[in-house]
C-alpha cells in the first residue's frame, strides 16, 4: 500500500505544480499582453474564471483521493496535465518547438480520465486491464503522431501558435494527416475507454464516477471530432479552447465528493469507536454515516447488539458492512442510507478497529452470560417441575393410600377382642405417624401453596410452620413464579438455618418490590449457633439464575442477614 | 343424619362410608367428583356433604368450589371439607365469607370417627369446625397490627378451642378451669376483638373468622 500512496501524492503534486505554473504564467502573459495571436482575448472573462475554478477542482480532486485511491488520483493528474499543457502553446516567449510539442499532450487527457474509473479498487478484471493498456497505446500513438507530424503554421485553425516548426516527419506526413490520425486514434481510445468503463466496472465504483468519466470521455471525443470537422476554418472556436479543463473538472468534482464522503465516514467510524468505550446509552443517538453496530458471536450463527441482546432482524442488504478478522466475521456496521460500504471500511483507523474489537468482546461476554443465566434458569425450572411432580405423587398416591389404610384399620378394629385390638391400634398409630412425616416431606419438596395461592400466602404458611417468632413485612405485587420461588427459598433457608430454635431466636423478614427489583431481606437473631453457609448455595443459585444478587452476612451478635435482590418485570 | 361423601379415591371413599355407617350415620351417596356431588346434593338434600378438596379434573380446588356452591344454593346442607394438606389458606378462603355450617378437617384425623361425627353434628348446628393442627398454625402467626396480638395466653387457648368447635364445657374440661371462667374470658375475648353482644354461636363464629383473617 505504501508505494501506491506515494504514487498518489507524487501525482497530486505534479498536477498541482502544472496547474500553478500554467495559471501563473498565463496570468503574467495576459498582463504583459504577451500571448501569441491575441485570440485568447476573445475568451470571455466568465469562461476564464470558470476555467480557473475547473483547474482548482481538478487539483483538489487529485489530493482528495490520493491516499485511498492512488491510481484514480494519478489518472486525474495525468488528465490535468494533458488538459493544461496545450495552453502553454500561447506563450510567445517559449521556443517554437516546445509550443508545438505541448499541443501533443491533449490526448493524454483521455487516457488519464479512463484510468480514474479503470483503476478504482479492487483490481479491475483482466478485460478492463487489457482495455486500459489498449487505451494507453492508442493515446500514445496519437500523441506521437501529433508530435512528429504537426506544424502549427500549416494548421489554418491554430489559435495559439503560428511558428513555422518543421516536425521530424514533415516530409512524409502532412500536418492535416497528423491531426486526422491523432483525432481518430484519440476518439477510438475514448470510445473504447467509455465502453469498458460502462460495461466492465465492478459494483464498488461509485455510479456518479462512472457517469462523470463517460461524460468527460464523450466531451473530449466530441471536441476532437469538432476540431477535425472545422479543419480549414480560420476563426478559432472559443468552446474548443476551454472544453478540456472543464471536462476533466467534472471528474475532479466527483472525486472531491468521494473524498469528502470518505472523511465524513471516517469521522463517523471514529465517533463510533469513542462512543463504544462509554456507557451503552451513548450509542442510541448515533448520527452520520454509521447508524449502529452489531457483533458476531464466535462459533454461533447469530448477532448481538452492544448490550449482548440477540438481534433477530437482519439489516437490509447493502445497508451494512461486515468486518472480519482471521477467525471469521467480527461485527457489522449499519450504514445510513447514502453511506458507501467501501468508504466505511476505508474509514477504519487502527484505533477505531481496536475499540470495535473491544466492544465485540464485551458484547459477546454479555451475550454468553445471558446464555448461562438462561440455562441456569431452565435447570432450576426443570428441577422445580420435577419436585412438584414428586410432591403431587406423594399426596395423591402414597398419602391417599395410607389414609385409606387408616380407615380400613379403624373398620377392622370394630368389634374385635382387646387382645387382637392392641397390635392393630399400634399399627394405626404408626400409620398416623407415617402420614405426618409424609406430609412434612412433601411440603419440604415443593411448597404447592406458592403456586396455588401466591408468595404472601406461602410465606405466611412458612412462618406459621416455623418455630421461630418472626415478623413479616411484604409489599409485593405480581411476580413471576421463578422470582417468587427464589424469595421463598431464601426465607426458608434463613429460617431453616437455625439449629436449635429457642425463645432467644427472632426473625424479621421484609420483601419489597420496587418497580423492577424485588428485594428480600431476612434478619435472624439466633440464640443458638447456625448451621452455616452451605444451606444457602441453592438459594444463591436460584437468585443468580434470575440475574440477581445474593448476600449472606453474620454479625458478632449471632445475627444472620440474608439479602436477595432479584430483577423482575412487574 | 343423612350425609353424602365425595372423594375421587375409591378406597378412601368406601372406607369413610363404611366407618360412618358403623357409627350410625346414614350415608345416602358416594360421589367421585364435584359434578357427581352436586347432582346428589340436589337430589337427596343431605344434612351434610363431606368433600375432599382436591378432586378431578385438575386436583386443585374443585372441592372448595363445589362446597361454595352447595352453601349458596342449598343452605340447609352443611359441608365438611377434607384435606390432606396443611393449608390454612383453603379454610380461610372458604370460611372467610360465611363460616357457619362449615368444617375443615385433615383427612387423616377422620379415621377417629368420633371426631368426624362430632364435627358433623356441630356444623349442622351452624357452627364452624377447624382442624386443631390448622388452628395451632393460625395461632402461631404474628402479623403486626393483628387484634390477636392483644390477647392473653388464656384467651388465645380459648379462641383456639372455639375454632376447633368445642363447647364451653368442652373448653373448660380441656383447660381444666371452670365453665364460668371460660364464659368470663370469652366475653373479654369478644370485647378485645371488637365483637358486639349477639347470639353466642354467631359471636363464636365471628371470633374464629377474626382468627382466620389475621
Amino acid at each position: 500500500m505504501a508505494p501506491k500512496r506515494a504514487t498518489g501524492a507524487i501525482a497530486a503534486s505534479l498536477a498541482t505544480a502544472t496547474a500553478v505554473v500554467t495559471v501563473l504564467a498565463y496570468s503574467v502573459a495576459l498582463a504583459r499582453d504577451d500571448l501569441g495571436l491575441g485570440v485568447e482575448d476573445q475568451v470571455p472573462a466568465w469562461l476564464r474564471l470558470a476555467e480557473l475554478a475547473a483547474v482548482a477542482v481538478v487539483v483538489a480532486g487529485t489530493w482528495a483521493v490520493r491516499v485511498d485511491h492512488p491510481r484514480a488520483s494519478t489518472g486525474l493528474a495525468v488528465g490535468a496535465v494533458g488538459s493544461l499543457l496545450p495552453l502553454w502553446a500561447a506563450w510567445s516567449w517559449l521556443p517554437g518547438p516546445v509550443r508545438a510539442g505541448v499541443l501533443a499532450a491533449a490526448p493524454l487527457t483521455v487516457a488519464g480520465t479512463a484510468q480514474v474509473a479503470l483503476g478504482w479498487p479492487p483490481e479491475a478484471s483482466a478485460t478492463a486491464r487489457r482495455a486500459g493498456r489498449a487505451v494507453i497505446a492508442l493515446v500514445g500513438a496519437a500523441s506521437l503522431a501529433h508530435l512528429l507530424g504537426y506544424n502549427p503554421f500549416a494548421d489554418p485553425g491554430c489559435a495559439r501558435t503560428c511558428d513555422d516548426v518543421r516536425p521530424i516527419l514533415d516530409s512524409v506526413l502532412s500536418t492535416k494527416s497528423a491531426v486526422a490520425i491523432t483525432c481518430v486514434l484519440t476518439i477510438v481510445a475514448a470510445i473504447l475507454a467509455a465502453a469498458t468503463v460502462l460495461r466492465g466496472s465492478p459494483s464498488t465504483v461509485p455510479r456518479s464516477l462512472i457517469g462523470a468519466v463517460v461524460l468527460t470521455l464523450g466531451l473530449l471525443a466530441a471536441s476532437l471530432a469538432l476540431r477535425w470537422a472545422r479543419w480549414g476554418a480560420t476563426t478559432p472556436s472559443v468552446p474548443l479552447l476551454v472544453v478540456e479543463p472543464l471536462a476533466v473538472a467534472v471528474v475532479g468534482a466527483v472525486l472531491c465528493n468521494v473524498g469528502i464522503r470518505t472523511v465524513r465516514t471516517r469521522a463517523a467510524v471514529n465517533r463510533l469507536g469513542t462512543r463504544l468505550s462509554r456507557p451503552e446509552t451513548a450509542l442510541s443517538d448515533l448520527s452520520g454515516a454509521i447508524r449502529g453496530v452489531q457483533f458476531a458471536v464466535p462459533g454461533d450463527a447469530r448477532w448481538v447488539d452492544p448490550a449482548g441482546r440477540d438481534v433477530h432482524d437482519a439489516p437490509a442488504p447493502g445497508r451494512y458492512v461486515v468486518l472480519s478478522d482471521e477467525s471469521g466475521p467480527m461485527l457489522r456496521l449499519l450504514l445510513a442510507g447514502r453511506a458507501d460500504q467501501e468508504e466505511a471500511l476505508a474509514g477504519l483507523t487502527p484505533a477505531a478497529w481496536l475499540a470495535l474489537r473491544n466492544a465485540q468482546l464485551a458484547a459477546v461476554v454479555k451475550a454468553r452470560l445471558a446464555d448461562v443465566h438462561a440455562s441456569q434458569r431452565r435447570v432450576v425450572a426443570m428441577s422445580d417441575a420435577e419436585r412438584r411432580r414428586i410432591e403431587r405423587d406423594l399426596h395423591d398416591g402414597a398419602q391417599q393410600r395410607l389414609v385409606s389404610v387408616a380407615f380400613h384399620l379403624r373398620v377392622a378394629l370394630r368389634g374385635v377382642d382387646p387382645a387382637t385390638a392392641a397390635p392393630l391400634m399400634s399399627t394405626e398409630a404408626r400409620v398416623h405417624d407415617a402420614l405426618a412425616r409424609l406430609r412434612q416431606l412433601a411440603h419440604g419438596i415443593f411448597p404447592s401453596v406458592l403456586a396455588s395461592e401466591g408468595l404472601e400466602a406461602a410465606l405466611d404458611e412458612l412462618l406459621a410452620a416455623s418455630d421461630i417468632p418472626a415478623t413479616l413485612d411484604i409489599q409485593v405485587g405480581n411476580v413471576d413464579a421463578d422470582a417468587a420461588m427464589a424469595v421463598y427459598a431464601a426465607v426458608a433457608a434463613a429460617l431453616g438455618n437455625v439449629e436449635h430454635p429457642s425463645t432467644a431466636t427472632q426473625a424479621r423478614i421484609s420483601a419489597v418490590q420496587d418497580r423492577d427489583t424485588l428485594t428480600v431481606r431476612v434478619e435472624v437473631h439466633a440464640g443458638s449457633r447456625t448451621t452455616g453457609a452451605a444451606a444457602f448455595s441453592e438459594v444463591a443459585d436460584r437468585v443468580g439464575a434470575l440475574g440477581g444478587r445474593f448476600t449472606l452476612s453474620s454479625t458478632p451478635e449471632d445475627e444472620t442477614v440474608v439479602t436477595a435482590v432479584i430483577p423482575c418485570a412487574s | 343424619m343423612r350425609v353424602v361423601v365425595a372423594d375421587d379415591v375409591m378406597l378412601v371413599r368406601s372406607g369413610l362410608a363404611r366407618l360412618l355407617s358403623d357409627a350410625g350415620v346414614d350415608v345416602v351417596g358416594e360421589a367421585a367428583d364435584a359434578d357427581d356431588l352436586l347432582r346428589m346434593v340436589a337430589l337427596d338434600r343431605p344434612d351434610v356433604a363431606i368433600v375432599d378438596i382436591r378432586m378431578p379434573p385438575t386436583h386443585t380446588d374443585e372441592g372448595l368450589v363445589a362446597a361454595r356452591r352447595i352453601r349458596e344454593h342449598y343452605p340447609k346442607t352443611s359441608v365438611v371439607l377434607l384435606s390432606q394438606y396443611l393449608e390454612p389458606r383453603y379454610a380461610q378462603r372458604l370460611l372467610a365469607d360465611q363460616p357457619g355450617g362449615l368444617g375443615y378437617l385433615l383427612k387423616e384425623r377422620v379415621s377417629d370417627i368420633a371426631v368426624l361425627v362430632d364435627a358433623l353434628r356441630r356444623v349442622t348446628e351452624g357452627e364452624c369446625v377447624i382442624d386443631p393442627t390448622i388452628v395451632s398454625r393460625l395461632m402461631q402467626r404474628r402479623r403486626p397490627g393483628s387484634p390477636l396480638t392483644h390477647l392473653t395466653q388464656r384467651e388465645r387457648d380459648i379462641l383456639a378451642l372455639m375454632a376447633e368447635g368445642r363447647s364451653n364445657s368442652g373448653i373448660a374440661g380441656e383447660l381444666e378451669i371452670s365453665e364460668r371462667t371460660v364464659e368470663a374470658a370469652s366475653a373479654q375475648l369478644f370485647r378485645k376483638l371488637g365483637l358486639e353482644p349477639s347470639p353466642d354461636v354467631n359471636r363464636r363464629v365471628l371470633a374464629v373468622l377474626t382468627l382466620l383473617r389475621s
